[in-house]
């Protein structure tokens, strides 16, 4: 069996009344390609948030690579409000900082495309980089750093070779196209060195030639660096391409998983994106 | 070819040299002087010749250089019969009257050879590149001390300059924070005072203690520290404070940080004027009769390597992590920085270099009471950080300059009430400045949000393309 | 026992009143962080105006006119303030907003520096509430025990105002969320204006009650209170009104219980360990609720 990467058991956020992740639980192996669809405001990106430690679940645990980065139980009033369903769970509470969880080897993208907004496209990557040096305050002040930010700065221009933007790379990143920017994202998010890299609708935005070659993009990607990929997204026909598996979530709830055949042909998931026909 | 400009460079350091050593040895020599001056002791023998000649030791003792001058040219012009002028006290005389400008000279000369120099090794790669601004820096610490020569040290310049040395230091420790950062704090003020509170404490020679400690019996600490080892102690003061506030404040939302290190300036004024502190502060009463500066070099020294040394930073992977948390902290978070480290790293860092700011303010002024540093101090180096643009190192440099010479100089009529004729002319009285001041500021902060720099830094390549675009724009019209 | 009350009855009253008064300047700075999520440096300077305004018009006007005209100029000033120095950088960074606070604060303190001459001035005695009572065994002036009934009456009525009528209704949604408030077709502009006006209303009326008390105006006399009363508001949980309250309430008497123990110097220097230790450990406040930042 292959490497277990990414484990969510039983994981819920609760906003106030808004239940945005409810009970989700999830697996992704070494080396696959999973997406996880659902309609506008199902709750995925909030799950997204749940894994890089942005928001702390009300409840649930999430494992990395065999590794609990986050286990919560129910607390203040939310206790009273999920009494019962989580008696099993281990009680101590384990929350990760994102960075930290970026150390671990999980790389994201935005969304709203978060790009560094004064710097160049080179430099929002080379600040990417900054997990692999070794230098401290006085040496990196001192310039007493000299070949390991050397080293840096060869990385950063490799990252940005693979996501093709080596002519782009002096000019301020929110001055690109928007496809560019997306693909600076991910450039930025491969210098961190990932294991797991988390896409949050790459194809938002693009063109059905573009979507297309982000598709075989992020396939590549893959295969260069050996990564684990998960992503939202919701141009049908890029997931349909390139996942090997996909869950599906509405109104925070897991609906349906499966094969991207199954998923096609499930009636629940028809319904939740077209709605359901009154008679 | 190069060969001969370093030669030339050499001979130039040579002369430089020579002029800077005789001209520093005369500075104190004049008693001897006097004495190789009159073998047979003439003076003793002769009441007024005596007289004249005291007359130019005590100015000489009192450190007036004018008087000093002109008493020793009556001496010498008066007494000629009596006085031997041999060679070697004739040079050295000359060297003694002329010393300021020989010693301009000896700088300039010095300037010339580091100049080319640099442009013999500019041509050599690596070099290239720093060669220009080293010369450059040479020439403005070169032209401060022929400036301070030729006006005087007590000039409104060189008030200006040396002021503005400071502020600029400490306008660009806190630009660190709020420009490269993007952390709000008003805690300058508090930190400055540490500092300037530390190094005085530490540097009052022993023997003054019993006066300055006059009602706390001589005070509590019976020793002094060389200059330099109290003011890097003083950044440590500050910098210990920052960290202990930081330790709290700096895991949660930035607002947060704007009113603890407010209320915590405010504090730090209070705290410092406690009567029970006053074995230690001297409480509510000046410190003073602690080291401080003869010549603008030393504040501009200090201030210009820890700029320097700041700018080094910024443009170090720490200083690109700040950037990234003031850009967008969710992002810089998800890049695997960590946010309350680097957060805490730059206030500890912008903090020290405010406590050594805040040394130095105290060495300028000669004196220092806590009752001083208020958070209007504060919010005026916030308004120079803002004038010079949030970001720009260089624009913190200029604008305080600019800034310490219009409060101080060029604004300073509008606190004089005027006459022009019978007419007197409104508004103009005490505290207009500041009010015309706080005007420009807000009309600044409003529609030039970008202040004179931006985000950009000052470099040669973009001030000759400034300039050269000037200049095709003056021919065009 | 009735030697330890009538030794500490002073302070106690001292407290609650100093108190009321911070709650009335603390409710300006929370209703406008609410809002603009903006630390109004202004806020205490206003608040010193108004001092100004009432020590030189009842110098020559009887007092039915100089009050309700130092309440009207105020209420004026903090008006022009948010048209003048707020309102065109609304899409500017936060932080340029917070600037511009302390610009003005910063003209504000030069130009009464420049007015006055800098030198303390007495503030006028209002009858009434500046005449001496007794209570028990402590003397003390008439505004001691009007202050908590005032504020009270006054927070009471604001809270009607936001939740019973139409404005302040606008006023919850704006603060909950701007730019959806903006969508929805509610005037931002007029709300934040009548934020505006009723915290400088407050702040008038506040800084009648205290210098009452603290006769001695200076320019910069009101930079205290007002960072006291920007940490009650902290501590209530900003942006909440009762919490605002409470938190100062909470501050002036505890400020007025280390006076009794001999540590003035410390009384503001507590303020702010306060600050410190509700940061640490309650970071949102008394009432105040957690925000999550839309990622």
């Amino acid at each position: 069996m292959a490497e277990r990467v990414l484990e969510l058991q039983h994981v819920t956020m609760q906003f106030g009344g808004v239940v945005a992740v409810d009970n989700l639980s999830m697996h992704i192996d070494q080396g696959e390609i999973v997406a996880l669809i659902g309609p506008n405001g199902a709750g995925k990106t909030t799950a997204f948030n749940c894994i890089t430690g942005v928001y702390v679940p009300t409840a649930g645990q999430v494992r990395y690579q065999g590794q609990v980065i986050v286990s919560a139980q129910p607390q203040g009033k939310m206790k009273a409000l999920y009494a019962g369903s989580y008696k099993d769970f281990p009680s101590q509470r384990v929350t990760s900082t994102p960075d930290a969880i970026t150390k671990l080897g999980v790389a994201r993208t935005f969304q709203n495309i978060r790009l560094f907004k004064t710097q160049t496209a080179f430099e929002n990557v080379l600040i990417a980089t900054h997990l692999h040096r070794s230098s401290n305050l006085f040496t990196a002040a001192l310039r007493l750093n000299h070949r390991e930010e050397k080293q840096l700065r060869e990385h950063a221009l490799k990252m940005l070779e693979a996501v093709g933007l080596m002519d782009e790379k002096d000019e301020l990143a929110t001055s690109l196209p928007y496809g560019k920017q997306r693909r600076l994202e991910i450039a930025r998010a491969l210098a961190t060195n990932p294991k797991l890299l988390l896409l949050d609708e790459p194809a938002a935005g693009m063109n059905p030639q573009e979507t297309d070659a982000l598709g075989q993009f992020i396939q590549e990607v893959r295969e260069r660096f050996d990564l684990t990929i998960f992503l939202i997204e919701h141009h049908m026909d890029l997931v349909m391409d390139i996942s090997e598996r996909i869950y599906v979530i509405d109104f925070g709830r897991q609906i349906a998983t499966g094969l991207p055949q199954e998923i096609q042909d499930n009636p629940d998931v028809v319904t939740a994106y077209l709605g359901v026909e009154e008679e | 070819m190069k060969a001969f400009k370093l030669s030339i460079a050499f001979l130039l350091a040579l002369a430089a040299a020579t002029l800077l050593f005789f001209s520093f040895q005369a500075k104190d020599s004049l008693p001897q002087l006097l004495e190789r001056m009159d073998p047979h002791q003439a003076a003793l023998q002769d009441a007024q010749m005596q007289k004249a000649r005291d007359r130019v030791l005590d100015s000489f003792a009192e450190g007036n250089r004018e008087r000093t001058l002109r008493n020793l040219d009556r001496y010498t012009g008066g007494f000629s019969d009596s006085l031997v002028m041999d060679s070697r006290t004739g040079f050295e005389l000359f060297f003694y009257e002329n010393g300021p400008s020989l010693s301009a000279l000896g700088m300039f000369l010095l300037v010339a050879a580091t100049a080319l120099t640099g442009l013999v090794f500019s041509r050599q790669g690596k070099w290239r590149r720093a060669a220009l601004p080293v010369v450059l820096i040479a020439a403005l610490y070169a032209g401060v001390y022929i400036l301070e020569n030729m006006v005087g040290g007590s000039s409104m310049l060189m008030t200006v300059l040396k002021k503005g040395a400071i502020y600029a230091l400490v306008a660009v420790s806190m630009n660190l924070l709020n420009g490269f950062t993007g952390l709000f704090s008003l805690g300058q003020a508090g930190f400055m005072l540490i500092g300037a509170y530390i190094f005085a404490i530490f540097t009052i020679p022993v023997e003054s203690r019993p006066q300055v400690y006059q009602y706390y019996a001589g005070g509590l600490i019976q020793f002094e520290m060389p200059t330099l080892v109290a003011m890097v102690l003083a950044g440590l003061g500050a910098a210990f404070f920052a960290w202990l506030i930081g330790l709290p404040v700096l895991r949660l939302k930035s607002d947060y940080l704007a009113i603890a290190t407010l209320g915590f300036a405010e504090i730090i004024r209070a705290v410092f004027q406690y009567d029970g502190l006053g074995p230690i502060t001297n409480g509510s009463n000046l410190l003073r009769r602690f080291p401080t500066f003869q010549t603008a070099l030393f504040p501009f020294a200090v201030a210009g390597v820890s700029i320097a040394l700041i700018a080094l930073l910024i443009h170090s992977t720490y200083g690109r992590s700040f950037k990234a948390i003031r850009d967008d902290e969710v992002a810089a978070e998800a890049m695997g920085i960590n946010l309350y480290r680097h957060k805490q790293m730059a206030f500890v860092i912008s903090s020290f270099f405010a406590g050594i700011g805040g040394a130095l303010l105290a060495m300028y002024q000669t004196t220092v009471q806590a009752a001083a540093f208020t958070s209007a101090m504060t919010y005026e180096i916030l308004l120079i950080v803002v004038i010079g643009g949030m970001g720009s190192l260089s624009g913190s440099v200029m604008a305080s300059f600019l800034f310490v010479a219009a409060s101080e100089w060029w604004l300073r009529f509008l606190d004089n009430e005027t006459m022009m004729g019978s007419f007197r002319v409104p508004l103009l009285r005490s505290g207009f400045r500041m009010v015309a001041f706080s005007v420009v500021i807000m009309v600044v902060v409003l529609f030039y949000r970008q202040g004179i720099m931006g985000d950009r830094e000052l470099s040669i390549a973009r001030l000759t393309r400034w300039l050269g675009r000037r200049g095709k724009g003056g021919r065009d019209g | 026992m009735t030697d330890f009350i009538s030794a500490n009855l002073p302070y106690l009253l001292a407290g609650i009143s100093v108190g009321g008064q911070y709650a009335l300047i603390a409710i300006g700075y929370t209703m406008v962080y609410g809002i603009l999520r903006l630390i109004n440096f202004a806020h205490g300077d206003i608040f010193t105006v108004a001092a100004y305004v009432m020590l030189y018009a009842s110098a020559s006007l009887p007092l039915y006119l100089s009050l309700p005209m130092t309440i009207a100029f105020t209420v004026f000033l903090g008006f022009a303030v948010e048209r003048a120095a707020y309102k065109p950088l609304r899409n500017a960074p936060r932080m340029s907003i917070m600037i511009s606070a302390i610009g003005v604060s910063y003209l504000l303190q030069n130009l009464m520096w420049y007015v006055t001459g800098g030198l303390a001035r007495q503030y006028p005695t209002l009858p009434w509430i500046s005449s001496t009572v007794s209570i028990y065994t402590a003397t003390t002036k008439m505004v001691t025990l009007v202050t908590p009934v005032l504020t009270l009456v006054l927070v009471v009525a604001l809270v009607q105002l936001i939740n019973h009528t139409k404005v302040g209704m606008a006023m919850r949604a704006v603060s909950k969320d701007f730019e959806t408030s903006k969508l929805m077709g509610i005037k931002i502009n007029a709300v934040i204006s009548v934020t505006f006006i009723i915290g400088s209303f407050l702040a008038a009326v506040g800084s009648m009650l205290y210098f009452s008390n603290y006769t001695a105006v200076t320019p910069t006399s009101g930079a205290m209170p007002g960072l006291k009363a920007f940490v009650a508001a902290v501590f209530g949980g900003i942006g909440s009104i009762p919490g605002a309250v409470i938190g100062a309430f909470i501050i002036g008497i505890a400020e007025n219980i280390i006076k009794a123990l001999g540590l003035t110097t410390f009384s503001d220097a507590f303020t702010f360990a306060l600050l410190i230790i509700i940061l640490i450990f309650k970071p949102t406040g008394l009432f105040g609720e957690p925000v999550h930042e839309k990622v």
